[in-house]
């Protein structure tokens, strides 16, 4: 319990960029070992509040297919589908098929509702170690070549403080709420990790800092554009099929 | 708490200063803007929960506002394609507001009210990260165009100082009320400017002239680089119609 609360301590003295903080964690023989803690427990507490936050907001509205029926209903009864029917009798068919394709593709930004809240629980913690240790080597050989002085060690105890600004994260425990400036505040936390642990002068800090998140982005940016790419094609052929 | 806020929005320099010089100008910044959040969250909750509780309420708001649009779009409308869109729209509405009202009034597991509420707290909870979000994007980029012109400041301590420039802010809780609502935003968003140009110049050690150009530069070049952008986009799209 003990070891837990000065965790937490140590976490939020990250959160609030203390470089006392950054530097005892950066000289603690056991500095590793207690960023892995961190990370993994921040990402345990913000994977758990995100699932209470998304049940509390799954009792607080109707569920998702009721809504989608009396969508459909409402559009049905208008009358420009009435006057759209009149002219082709295909009309109804075709856009029930791209309302379901539709409703498919919301429900799957959706983020998977309550059960990928419920997955979200594991993966969080998981995903949270992964670009801990990815953005700490990517940061550690670019502060290296810039003339840094940390050891691998040092440099991922240090970035591993950097993640307690995910402690914000938390707030997803309260439906509704979002969360938003934890990027940037993570970005700088980065920066303050990397200067204090390599001792290098603020430019050279701010692109070792930089270009891991820069490699990041641009891999989800392509499999962004993917999936987008795959979303179009799906929805296009279905109104293609519902054309023709 | 109320000493960093009165602080700030007199502009006092050596309150300024002082704070510069302190070991945790990350937490009194960070609880600065954490309070005013919450403070904005909370009467916004409480205005958004009156609205919300009553489903006629809003309806009749929808209503309005469509009235509204369709008057305008009846206005302008000048080809007969257009003024048949107008009629589409006019034929539909009532169908499009029952289906608004059909929604609303579907079942949730829990009663309306504790939705309601649910919905404020999620509100009250998000301002002061929203804030931060805005806060830290400014911060960034003033702190780099200030290493750039010659500043000495630390990120923490342009954290915690451009955190200040939060405190205006405070006026945002009267934003719903119409037409003075959104004068004070503007009113909160030009003194926060001003606060955040202080802050730059005070942990720089810059004069006024470069503070203020580390926090427009940035923004400045943003708003060129979406213009031209536009100009590109508008040209390349007269080009290819033209074909």
């Amino acid at each position: 319990m003990q070891s837990v609360l000065s965790l937490f301590r140590l976490g939020i003295e990250g959160l609030l960029l203390n470089p006392l903080a950054y530097r005892d964690q950066r000289d603690s023989p056991d500095g590793l070992r207690r960023g892995f803690a961190l990370v993994a427990i921040i990402g345990l507490l913000v994977g758990i509040a995100t699932l209470i936050g998304d049940l509390g907001e799954y009792m607080a509205q109707p569920s998702a297919t009721v809504v989608a029926t009396t969508i459909h209903d409402g559009l049905y009864a208008m009358p420009w589908f009435a006057q759209v029917s009149s002219l082709d009798a295909h009309f109804p068919a075709q856009f029930d098929r791209i309302f379901a394709q539709v409703t498919q593709v919301v429900y799957a930004m959706n983020g998977g509702g309550l059960i990928g809240s419920l997955v979200g629980v594991i993966t969080t913690p998981l995903m949270m170690v992964v670009s801990w240790l990815f953005f700490g080597t990517i940061a550690h050989l670019m502060a290296r070549f810039l003339g840094g002085q940390a050891t691998f060690h040092q440099t991922l105890a240090s970035t591993a403080l950097a993640n307690s600004v995910y402690f914000l994260s938390i707030i997803q425990i309260v439906p509704f709420a979002q969360v938003a400036g934890t990027l940037l505040l993570g970005l700088v936390a980065g920066y303050m990790a990397i200067r204090e642990a390599h001792g290098l002068p603020p430019w050279r800090t701010f692109w070792a800092t930089l270009l891991g998140p820069v490699i990041l982005a641009l891999i989800v940016i392509a499999l962004a554009c993917v999936v987008f790419a795959l979303a179009l094609g799906t929805l296009n052929s279905a109104v293609q099929g519902g054309i023709s | 708490m109320i000493d960093t806020f009165n602080g700030a929005l007199t502009l006092s320099q050596t309150f300024f200063r002082g704070m510069r010089e302190a070991p945790d100008v990350v937490r009194r910044g960070l609880t600065l803007v954490l309070f005013v959040g919450l403070f904005v969250g909370g009467v916004q909750a409480i205005s958004t929960m009156i609205t919300n509780s009553s489903p006629d309420r809003v309806i009749a708001d929808i209503e309005t506002t469509l009235a509204q649009s369709i008057q305008q779009q009846s206005l302008t409308a000048t080809s007969a394609s257009q003024r048949e869109m107008v009629q589409l729209l006019k034929e539909n509405s009532a169908g499009a507001l029952n289906l608004v009202r059909a929604v609303m009034d579907l079942p949730t597991p829990l009663p309306r009210p504790v939705s309601v509420i649910l919905q404020g707290l999620g509100l009250m909870a998000s301002t002061p990260l929203s804030y931060l979000g805005s806060l830290m994007l400014t911060v960034v980029l003033t702190h780099i165009a200030a290493q750039q012109l010659g500043g000495q400041g630390t990120i923490q301590q342009m954290l915690g100082m451009g955190a200040l420039s939060v405190a205006p802010h405070a006026l945002d809780a009267l934003s719903f009320i119409p037409v003075i609502g959104s004068t004070l935003s503007v009113i909160a968003w030009a003194w926060g400017l001003v606060i955040l140009v202080l802050s730059t110049s005070i942990v720089h050690r810059l004069d006024s002239g470069r503070a203020t150009l580390a926090v427009l530069l940035y923004p400045l070049i943003g708003a060129l680089l979406l213009l031209f952008g536009c100009c590109a986009f508008f040209i390349f799209a007269i080009a290819s119609g033209g074909r």
